[in-house]
This record gives structure tokens, sequence and C-alpha cells, in this order.
């Protein structure tokens, strides 16, 4: 890559990185940077002098390794064994596989407790009374529940990864005698290692951050959930800022370190799988081997979303103590499909995923470039920087953007020109800052994914192409872009899904009912007292469909070439 | 192709269904007046607050209103976004004028306790954004604030972003008095603001305690829990749900509540009766020095309670709807929660049992009757109409809304609201002009509003509020829960059921932090000033940690439990650990046990199925 249109792409990226998510950054968390006197550091100290802080963030630590390792231990081999064989069950399991990781928020939490509270469906079903498997033994609940979660993003990575595999490889590799043990090891890890990275990275960073899980718990010695604590609390404490900042930089350095720990050596192949034929039948007995752990994985996984299935079709009350609720009733989809909030939040929602998940692709394909494949200095930041808005609690983000919407809306050219409020006033419509939000905080899915696909494809292809005279734009379309298809529609997956379930900013910046997302009508909804979570999980049942439907249909419609992530 | 089609018809079906579904609603008249209000109302109140208010008005006014509803979270997220739109609309404004925008405006503008000088230009500034309110000058361009807690309003107010909406004397008549001047909608009722020239109480929230009978029975409880006391019982340990103080002023208030409680009953008990507290507490410096001492010991006496029942909480959360729906669910074994939401819960709990699941119970001491007020913001861009709306909902049509039944005349369409009125003529009275119109709403109301468990004026009379008690320590009492419960509820829980059978222990748990000097009623207000908040907190967290650290029980090897004790022990527990106060409890064997301790990691993953 030229070395002047890498430069002018990190410019670039680094300005929309700066306007878009570091400017609304600053604007919220430079609150614990200065007190009456001016800017200070005490805050900032206070924050590592701080046992509690101190604390929080090592338990934070621990709860990111844990998960990510236990995340690991889980996708890596469910990755490399649907790759390998065909056994009957694996058309439904690829399907499902994947489902885990869109359970709609607020009603996500009542799916579990209906599942695994004290007078839950799994206490009825084992008839061993009143166990509260949520009240106890937090830490590693939070570990296992964020695993369970999460294990679809690193089994997504590793199956694109494994995909783009040469089969070529592995046969030379065993042609001159390497046994399939070793052959693991020496090929096709080192190969994946990119697609691995990328889904690592991702799960390790969101569950360093992650606040909806620990809440679930009931655990808040960690630090999102003490800068939520702080943030929510009444009168102003400047800390969750400080902390908000610790946590940042806590991530770009860990990510850093896992990057030279990890991240450095990765092989580029010459060809991609040009034969799909690698998979090896398997049946009978041995089939069923290989289907147990994927059958085992999705039905404790899916436990929270069955929980919400149920509690969407029972009468109120009448789920309690049983395993399953003893009266169905279809009342609250009608009432849920049918409120006049509903169509307006599906199409918004939509509009708003769809136009952010476009603007990441064309980003992250160029972010990607400049870190893979040119060698300007200061590559290693944007790569950082690209990372860190998994990394900011979403509310935080959300009070960012509603500072800068409330500050550019209060210019006289603003003021009076009702175009322009159209587009900067989040009271009047906030779909500018909505789409800027959430591409903002989804980008790092797209550029992990393009940046592992592009470490997989040798440049060669790109060069020979170049040699014939193509031009940067036709390698790009003809070239590079299908080689890395695999893993941009992977990201463009996660991103999608994600953007149609973001929390915080859909509900501080879509103020007025025609533009509240799908998720700020789940919480509406969920607010009404008495029937309100069975409606609201009717609606969030409505949204799993959907995404459902979404992640199984670009599987099929894409055909096998595209949809080679998904070969069945 | 099989798999494409039907995935293509089962693609169809979804995103068809929510149009088959749709059900229309009628758009407002395109002659519609607007009215913007920010709000931490659920749906069903905004819906049916906008639709009443808008036929009140066509029908009053001749023309119907569109209630713009700006919902955009709980009371945090509302003041963090009404500050930032009064500070990014008053810095035009201000430089417009010719000004420079000081350096230290947006940390000094909105401060209630900003010490004005004559000259400076800061000064200048924080007293002409006090004088302005004109929406051509500068406006949040949101005209009311609506819901939230008293305490939020009164924050609001001391920051400048809401006015009064009468001048003096020209509020609406027959609004606040009746015709034979008693009053409709008193000030000021047993410690609670309800109502001040800038901010009028609208509904009344009172907090009470939700239980789940099965849960009870399960903990070898046959009655309900009727008083704060016997939350504080060991029987309740990791049974109860609780919210967070510092996220919730009106939690805050209950907390206060039973403070306050224990100082009467300290008072009481060094034999002052209530002619002499009130005699003292109009002159505080006349009161003997045993009167102060007593107050100080039912201080520290109030904090203890707090601190047990906060031992025995499962969670402090920061949504207060949580609470009631893990009780019904059975999560919790009971809860503190405002009334409404108990209420319904068990409404709804109920629904599919012939048996009481779940209730709801005022205690009999008494509880805090707390109003959710509507304020008028500066610069509102329909200042006329906000005015309105606030007349509206403190008028007898506007308060139908809040507890009439749906459907009848006068009150809501959809939901049934069930929130409890401000209004005296909503409840009995002696007055019999107020009487009758008690009784004409009484055919209609969801709830019984003559029930003294309802009533809150009843509810009122049960305990006689002092200020000075606990007024002034209402902020650093949030603060010593949070470092005593909160920050310290690991530590805390392991130390409790021990600690709970041994009198010397109980004492030792309830002692008051030591550092950075010794904590009492009397220093509580001076180590405020002289300490930084923030420092304050960790050192009393660390002496809550230590302290509770010695008074845990060793830890033993942990033996994977076998299968059979993996369920918890019943505590079946006496006669007396029932009907006596926990400080009393007697000792015995049932609570420290390792049985208690929690399911082991390895067990749980098993029985999940999770590591075949």
């Amino acid at each position: 890559m030229k070395n002047r249109l890498a430069h002018f792409i990190f410019v670039f990226a680094a300005i929309i990185f700066a306007v878009l998510f570091l400017a609304p950054l600053w604007m919220v968390i430079s609150g614990g940077f200065h007190d009456a006197n001016g800017f200070t550091l005490k805050y900032l100290a206070g924050v590592f002098k701080n046992p509690i802080y101190a604390e929080g963030l090592l338990n934070s630590l621990c709860i990111a390794l844990g998960t990510t390792t236990l995340v690991c231990l889980i996708a890596i081999p469910l990755a490399w064994m649907a790759n390998r064989f065909d056994f009957a069950g694996k058309k439904l399991v690829s399907a499902l596989i994947l489902v885990p990781m869109i359970l709609p928020p607020f009603v996500g939490a009542i799916g579990f407790q209906q599942m695994l509270g004290p007078y839950g469906a799994l206490n009825a079903l084992l008839g061993c009374g009143p166990i509260d498997w949520l009240g106890q033994n937090q830490y590693f609940g939070v570990i296992m529940l964020q695993a369970l979660g999460l294990y679809p993003i690193m089994y997504l990575n590793a199956a694109a990864a494994l995909a783009n595999i040469d089969p070529a490889m592995e046969e030379a590799a065993a042609n001159i005698g390497c046994r399939a043990w070793r052959r693991f090891f020496k090929i096709t890890l080192p190969l994946t290692m990119p697609g691995l990275f990328a889904g690592g990275t991702i799960v390790f960073i969101w569950s360093f951050t992650e606040l909806g899980t620990p809440l679930i718990m009931n655990y808040t010695r960690c630090a999102p959930v003490q800068v939520f604590d702080a943030l929510k609390e009444i009168g102003s404490n400047p800390f969750p800022y400080a902390l908000v900042f610790v946590m940042l930089t806590a991530s770009a350095l860990l990510y850093t370190a896992s990057k030279l720990l990890f991240g450095r050596n990765s092989y580029a192949m010459q060809s991609k799988a040009a034969t799909v034929s690698a998979t090896r039948e398997v049946s009978g007995l041995r089939g069923a081997l290989v289907l147990l752990p994927f059958a085992l994985v999705i039905f404790a996984a899916l436990t929270p979303h069955l929980g919400v299935i149920l509690t969407s079709v029972s009468a109120p009350g009448s789920w309690y103590q049983t395993i399953l609720p003893a009266s169905f009733t279809s009342d609250h989809f009608v009432a849920a499909l049918g409120h006049d909030m509903t169509i307006s939040s599906i199409r918004n929602s939509l509009l708003f995923s769809s136009l952010a998940v476009f603007f990441d692709i064309i980003l992250g394909i160029a972010i990607a470039f400049v870190i893979v494949r040119s060698d300007i200095r200061g590559r290693g930041i944007l790569d950082a920087l690209a990372m860190l808005p998994l990394a900011v609690p979403g509310l935080v983000m959300a009070f960012g953007y509603l500072a800068i919407s409330s500050q550019i809306s209060n210019q006289e050219w603003v003021k009076n020109s009702p175009a322009w409020q159209q587009l900067f006033d989040v009271r009047v419509n906030p779909t500018l800052f909505l789409v800027i939000a959430y591409s903002v905080r989804r980008l790092p899915y797209i550029v992990r994914s393009a940046v592992a696909g592009l470490q997989q494809t040798s440049v060669t292809l790109d060069e020979a192409a170049a040699n014939l005279g193509a031009g940067f734009l036709t390698r790009l379309r003809k070239i590079t872009v299908p080689l890395i298809a695999a893993n941009l529609i992977a990201g463009a997956l996660l991103a999608f899904a994600f953007s149609m379930l973001e929390v915080s900013d859909s509900i501080m910046l879509a103020q007025r009912t025609e533009f509240f997302p799908i998720t700020k009508t789940i919480y509406e909804l969920f607010q009404l007292i008495g029937t309100g979570r069975f409606i609201a999980a009717a609606l969030g049942v409505w949204a799993m469909a959907f995404l459902a439907i979404t992640i199984a249909g670009s599987s099929a419609l894409l055909g096998k070439k595209l949809g080679a992530i998904f070969r069945a | 192709m099989k798999a494409k089609i039907v995935i293509l018809l089962a693609a169809v079906l979804i995103i068809a269904l929510p149009f088959l579904l749709r059900r229309h609603e009628t758009a407002a008249p395109a002659d519609a007046l607007d009215l913007v209000i920010v709000t931490p109302h659920n749906e069903a109140i905004r819906h049916e607050f906008g639709r009443a208010f808008s036929k009140w008005h066509a029908a009053n006014y001749g023309q119907p209103v569109r209630v713009d509803w700006r919902a955009i979270g709980g009371t945090t997220e509302i003041s963090r976004y009404l500050v930032s739109e009064f500070l990014n609309a008053s810095r035009p404004w201000w430089k417009k004028l010719g000004n420079d925008w000081p350096a230290t405006a947006n940390d000094s503008l909105l401060d209630g306790k900003f010490a004005t000088t004559n000259s400076d230009s800061m000064s200048q500034l924080w007293k002409k954004f006090r004088d302005t309110d004109d929406a051509k000058q500068f406006s949040s361009r949101v005209d009311l604030f609506f819901g939230g807690g008293e305490y939020d309003h009164s924050r609001m107010a001391a920051q400048g972003l809401t006015v009064v909406p009468w001048p003096k004397g020209s509020e609406p008549t027959n609004l606040f008095y009746a015709a034979d001047g008693t009053p409709l909608i008193p000030e000021k009722i047993s410690g609670e603001t309800w109502r001040t020239p800038i901010m009028q109480g609208n509904a009344i929230a009172t907090f009470g305690i939700c239980y789940n009978t099965d849960r009870l029975r399960e903990l070898g409880l046959t009655n309900a829990p009727t008083s704060w006391e016997e939350l504080a019982q060991p029987i309740y340990f990791r049974q109860l749900g609780v919210a967070d103080p510092t996220k919730s002023a009106s939690i805050a208030a209950v907390f206060e509540l039973i403070v306050q409680q224990k100082c009467l009953a300290a008072v009481h008990a060094a034999g002052f009766n209530d002619a002499q507290i009130s005699a003292f507490e109009k002159s505080p410096t006349n009161a003997p020095a045993e009167y102060q001492q007593a107050i100080e010991r039912g201080w520290a006496d109030g904090l203890s309670l707090v601190q047990r029942i906060g031992a025995n909480a499962r969670y402090f959360t920061d949504s207060s709807s949580k609470i009631p729906v893990d009780v019904g669910m059975g999560n919790c074994a009971a809860g503190l929660c405002v009334d409404f939401y108990g209420r319904y819960e068990s409404q709804y709990a109920n629904a599919s049992t012939t048996n009481e699941r779940m209730g709801f119970v005022i205690p009999a001491t008494g509880s805090r009757v707390s109003a959710d007020p509507v304020s008028l913001l500066r610069g509102a861009e329909h200042r006329e109409l906000a005015v309105r709306f606030i007349e509206f909902t403190l008028s007898e049509d506007g308060q139908k809304i809040w507890c009439y039944k749906p459907g009848t005349p006068g009150g809501p369409e959809k939901y049934a609201l069930r929130r409890i009125p401000i209004r005296r003529d909503f409840y009995p009275s002696d007055n019999p002009a107020l009487n009758a119109r008690h009784l004409e709403h009484l055919k209609y109301a969801a709830d019984n509003l003559a029930d003294p468990n309802i009533n809150p004026y009843a509810i009122a009379s049960r305990f006689e509020y002092h200020a000075r008690w606990t007024g002034k320590h209402f902020g650093v009492m949030r603060d010593i829960v949070r470092a005593m419960c909160i920050d310290s509820s690991d530590e805390l829980q392991k130390a409790w059921p021990a600690a709970a059978l041994n009198p010397e222990h109980l004492a030792a748990l309830a002692k008051l932090p030591t550092l950075p000097e010794p904590l009492t009623w009397s220093s509580s207000l001076t180590l405020q000033k002289k300490h930084d908040r923030m420092d304050l907190m960790l050192a009393w967290t660390e002496f809550y940690r230590a302290n509770y650290r010695t008074l845990a029980p060793r830890p033993r090897r942990r033996k994977l439990p076998k299968t059979g004790t993996l369920r918890r022990p019943n505590f079946q527990p006496l006669e007396s650990e029932i009907s006596n106060p926990p400080s009393q409890i007697p000792v015995t064997g049932t609570l420290h046990d390792e049985n208690f301790q929690p399911l082991d990691f390895v067990s749980s993953v098993c029985l999940l199925g999770l590591l075949p």
C-alpha cells in the first residue's frame, strides 16, 4: 500500500476518532480532571490510592482473564469440530450456536431469574428445594454467564479463520507424517491465530468492562459496576470519570500487551481454502459424541433465552415453582407487537443499525488496511484506538453525545434552521447521533475481523493484480474484499446484532416516541408495572427471532462462497 | 433450496407480525398546542396524563394539547441532561450580551451556595441568570419536570433551574384551600415537604415491606413482617431486597425514618414524655444533657438497626421496580418498596393462585409520605400552557387520573395507575364538605382510599418528625450506610450470622467509626465540613471492613458438600426470635454452620450440566 494513501487514511481515521469518539468522551470524563481550582490529577491518583477502586480493577481483570480463558475453551474446540466434521444435526447446531449472543436487554435478567431463581425452572426440575443459584458464588457466576454469552464472538472469529485456512497446508504436514495433535498445534493454531486474537481481545475487553452480567448477579466489586454506581449516585462525584479513564488506559495497555504476546506472528497464506471438502463425515456413536458438546453448550447458553421466551407466553404469576408455566397466553405478544411504539421502533432500529454497519465496514476496511498493509509509524496507536470504544461504559458515551448535541444545537445557525436542527438536535431528531453512537461503539468488531482477514491473506495476490495494472479500487473490489469477505460478514453480523441491542445510547438519545429504537421500546414496556416485563419479554422474543433469522438468512442466502464461515 | 424457502417464509412471518397486530392510535389533531415535559414516569402515566390534560384543556380553553414527552431514563439522567442544557443555552446568551463566559462558570453558575460579590463577572452572571426567565433569552426547550422525588426538585430549585409558576398571591383559587379555608394540599407534613412556591407535590409515595409468604414459610416464619425491626433478624439473612440509598433519595428517607424512630424510643426510654420532647425541640438549648445523650444513643441505635437490615440484604439495587418483582418471583423473602409497586406486583403475583403468595404492608410505626412534585423550568417556551398543566394535575380532575379505575367517569382510559393522590378531599375527613368529596372519589378509586394504610394523612399521623434529630444528617447518613453496608457488604455478611448469636459481638458489630475521629450524632455534621467527602468515605469503609473481619469466624477448609447438604438448611426460629427485637435474640446453634457456606462452584457447574 502506498504510504501517501496510508497517511491519508490514518489522518482521516484519526480525525473521525477524535471528533466522534474522543471529543464526546472527553466532554464527560474531563469532569474527573478538574476541580474548583482548575486541572487536577488528584482524582486519578485517588483511584489508585483507594483500595476499593484498586480492588475493583483487579477483580475486573481477573474476571476478564477467567472469561476469556473459558470462552477459548468453549469456542475453539467447537469451531474446530464444526470445521472438520460432518455430523447429524450439524445444520441445526450451526444455526443455533450464535444465538446466545442475542439476548435482549432488561428482560434477559428476568429470563435468568425464571430459570435459575429459588423458585425457578431448574430447581423445580431438580426437585431439590429453593437453591439460590444467582445469589451465591457471584464471582464465578459472572465468569460463567459472561463466557456463555460471549463465546459466539470467539466462535465466529475462529470459524472464519479456520475457513480461510488452505487445507493444502495441513495435508502437506500430514503427508510428511505429522500426527493430528501436533498438526493442530503446529499448523492449524498458528494459521488461525489472527482470528483467535481478534475474538480473544474483543471478549477480553468486553468482559473487562461488562456491566450487565455483574448487575444480574449482584456482584458489585468490579470496576464497571463501581463506575455505574457512582454515575447513578445523587449529586456529583468526580471519581467515576477518573475511573473510566483508568479503565480505558488499562484496556489499551492490556490490548497492546496481548498483541505483543500473541498477535505478533501471523502467517499469511498464498491461497485460500480452495477446496471445501475438507470435512470428514462421522456418524453413529462418534457423530453423537461430536454433537454432544455442541448440544450442551447451546443448551446452557440458551437458558436465559428460554426463560425470556417462556416468560413472554406465561400468564402473570403462573410460572412459579414449576418447570414450565402453568398457563399460557398470547396476550403479551398482542400487546407488545400491537403497541403503537413497536412498528416505528423496529423501523428505527433497522435504519440506525444498518447505517451504522455500513459506515463501520468502510471505516473498518480502511483502518485495517493501514494496520496490516502499511508500515507507517503510529499504526499501532490506531490499532489500539480502534479497540477503545469497547471499553467505554455506554452511559458515559451517551452523556457525551448528549452534551455535544446540546452544544451544537445552541449555536445560532442551528437554532434558526429547521434543517440543521433535524440533523444535530437530538431533541428534534436523534438519527445522526444514534448512528454515530452505534457505529463508534461497534467499530472494533469490524476492524478486528478485517485485520484478521488481511493478516491471513498474502499481500502477493494484491501485488500480482497491481502488476497487471489494476488500480487500487479495482484491486480492493476484485481481490481483497472478496478474499476477506468471510471475516467482514462475521464482523458485520456482530456489529449489526449488537447495534440492534444497544442500550444506554438508545435510552438517552432517543427522546421522542417516534424515534425510539427497539431497545428503548423494550425498556419502556418493561417499566409498566405488573404486566410490563411480560410484554417487554414478548418484544424481546420478537427481536431475538428477527436477529436469529438474519443470521441464519445471511448464511443461507449469501451462498457457499461468501458464507464459508457457516459452511454446514 | 428448501432451507432457503423456510428461512424466507419465517422472515416474512416475523416481519409481518407486528404489522398484522398493529393497533391504530388516534393522532393528536392538527390544531393542538405543544407542551414539552421531561419525566421519569412510565408510559402508563405519560399516556394517561397526556390524554387527560389535552381533554381538560380543550374543555376549558378550547384547544387540545399534544404533550411532547421526553423520557430519557431516571432522575439522575434527567438532572444531568437539564444541567447540560442550561449551561449550553446560557453560554451563547451571555456572550451575546457582550460578556465573557467566566472560566469557573460551568462549576459555579448552578451552585446554589455560590457566594456572590458585587463586582466580578461570575457573580454578575450568577445573578442575571437567576433574574432571567424568558425563552427568548435562553431556554432548555423543556417546559416542565414532572415526577421524581422532592429531593430532586429541591435540588433543581437550588440550582436555579426551576421557577415559581404563580407570583405570590395569584395562585388559582380553590387549588390549595377549600372554600372554607381548609388546606387541601399542606405545605409540610411529618417532616416531608409537599409543596413550596416553586414545586408542587402531586402524588404521594409511601414505603412499606413486601413479602413472599412461601419464602417466609420456608424460613419458618408464620406471620408477615410488620415492622422494620423484624427485617433485622438474622433469619432474613440474604433474603431482603433493599434499594441503594445513595441512588434513591426516597429509600434514604426510609432509613432516616428508621433512625428517627430509634431516637424517639431512646428519648422515651430515658424518661422524657412527648410534651417535654416538643418543649425541648422548640428550644434545644434548654434541653438537659441526658436528653441530648438519649438522642445520641438513639441515633447510634438507628444506624445499628439499618446495619442489620443491610446485613440481611441480598443486594442494594438502583432500580425501585426490581425488589417487588424479585419478591413476587420468590427470589427474595421480603423487601422494602414503594406502595404502588408493592400492591401492583402483589395483584399480579397472586393472579393465578387462590392463596396469598405476595403481600405488602405499611409498618405499624408509620412510613415516610414523600411527594412526587412537578416544577416549571426556567425559560419555558410554552410557559402559559405549562402552568395550566400544573394546575390540572393539582385539581380534582387531574388527581382522579392517579387513583381512579380505568374507564370510570373522569378516570384513566387504559391503565390503572394506583398512585396515592395528594389532595385532602380524596380521604376521610371531619369536614363534611371534604368528606362528601371523599365518598364520591371512593366509588371509582382503584384502591380503598379510606384504608389507614393507604391514606397518607393517616400514615403521617402515626409519628411526629423532629427535624433536628436527623434532618441535617440526611446526606451524611447516606454515606455512612454506603460505607457500613454496601461497600463492605461481603465482610459484613461473613461476620453477621455468627455475630447475631453473641451479644458482645453484636455490640462490636455496631461500633461506629473512630477514624478520622469518633463518629457521633453531633460530630457527623462537623466531620463533613472538615474532611473531603471521599476521604471520609474511604476511612469509614476501611474501618468497617476491618471491624467486620475481626468478627468473622475463621475460615475453615472447605469441603465439597455432600449432595444432601446442598440445600440450605431451614432455620427453625424460636417463637421469641419472631416477637423480640433482634438485639435480644437468644443464642442458638443453628446459624453458624459451615453448611451455610455458599454452594461450591464445582457442584453448581456439575448440576448445571456444563461439565459432562
